[in-house]
């Protein structure tokens, strides 16, 4: 398990009070949380700081949760996104997923499902990190012999 | 009246299911805030009891976020059930006022509605005899559409003007799209076997819909 006081996350809901509840009880746990009450405010935090996972709702007025997840997939796809959803919409979740996300939350849910999802996430961001640093270091196939 | 039932079941059902979702997601929410706020504050009675001081401020203001939503949660359960009587007679006399404001409540549980401010001390009490669900759909996918066209950040002006048979509901405020005229199928439809009719206003600020004080003359033709 990752070491969870380094993980940075972005959350994002226009429930402005479940957003505040859930913040601070990531902060509690010892995560380093950034809120944001639309997904125009996320997309510019996402520009200014380095999140490894953020945890965004699907349902929202103006940017909706789905559009986030593309913008944010396209400019840092290392990050990990984890999809709420308080609507019967679970077909609109595993779009998410098939978008790029990487896992998806029923509203209202166990708070330690959160913090293990979002554990998980981050073990996925090192993962998928690791993956590509050594597709880069990777020689062209059957090239390096003749070569040396 | 066959139309009128083939309208019930076609559009009504998928009505009643859409205000449904709406106001379960709406609950949802309710119950996800009360649960992480309430989790907040057994989190911090607990950092507490080892040994680190209580924000009491905290949990002050966590309970009133608490009750907030309870509130709110009343509210919710109140215009469900409002909503669930309004099939209780398939005519009937309804206040347009008390309808209005019924269904301006159910959508803005959609993530894209407007503001609405609605003009309505100017008219006093306006009763119509129609069918009050599927004047409820009706209005529904007007305002739903009229947000579609305004934006979450627009302010959608509602107004009544009282005639001597039949009472003008005015949406204003609204940027009018050539591309997505009005009336939509769905508001056509009902409209039809409602004698309401839908236009736009002359200055393109907006539509209006035209409400029957009366069904009675056309439900007797059968129409």
């Amino acid at each position: 398990m990752a070491d969870e006081k380094t993980i940075k996350v972005l959350i994002v809901d226009d429930e402005v009070s479940f957003l505040n509840a859930v913040s601070e009880r990531l902060r509690l746990k010892g995560f380093e949380v950034f809120s944001a009450d639309s997904g125009e405010k996320a997309l510019e935090a996402a520009e200014q700081l380095s999140f490894d996972v953020a945890v965004v709702d699907l349902h929202m007025p103006g940017m909706t949760g789905q559009e986030l997840l593309e913008a944010l997939k396209v400019k840092h796809p290392f990050l990990q996104v984890l999809i709420l959803t308080g609507q019967g919409t679970v077909r609109t979740a595993m779009e998410c997923m098939r978008q790029g996300a990487v896992t998806y939350l029923e509203k209202p849910f166990n708070f330690d499902q959160l913090v293990d999802a979002v554990g998980e996430a981050f073990t996925a961001k090192l993962i998928s990190q690791y993956e590509h640093q050594a597709s880069e270091l990777k020689p062209p196939s059957g090239k390096i012999s003749e070569n040396q | 009246m066959e139309k009128f039932i083939e309208l019930l079941f076609e559009e009504g059902l998928s009505f009643f299911g859409q205000i449904n979702a709406s106001i379960s997601h709406e609950l949802k929410n309710i119950l996800a805030t009360v649960s992480e706020t309430s989790g907040l504050i057994s989190d911090l009675i607990e950092i507490s009891e080892s040994g680190k001081p209580l924000d009491i401020q905290a949990i002050k203001n966590s309970s009133r976020e608490i009750a907030d939503e309870i509130q709110r949660g009343f509210i919710t359960i109140k215009q469900m059930n409002t909503f669930a009587h309004s099939v209780d007679n398939s005519f009937g006399e309804i206040t347009l006022t008390d309808t209005l404001d019924l269904v301006i409540n159910l959508s803005q549980f959609l993530s894209y509605a407007s503001q609405v401010e609605f003009f309505k001390q100017e008219v006093g009490e306006v009763k119509v005899f129609t069918c009050p669900f599927l004047l409820q759909d009706l209005l529904y996918q007007v305002l739903a559409f009229a947000y579609k066209l305004t934006g979450h950040k627009g302010v959608v002006r509602i107004s009544l003007v009282n005639e001597e048979k039949e009472t003008t509901i005015v949406f204003e405020n609204i940027p009018l799209d050539e591309t997505r005229p009005f009336p939509e199928i769905r508001v056509q439809k009902i409209a039809d076997v409602l004698g309401i009719s839908t236009g736009i206003l002359p200055n393109r600020t907006g539509f209006f819909i035209k409400i029957p004080l009366t069904l009675k003359t056309m439900y007797k033709r059968g129409e």
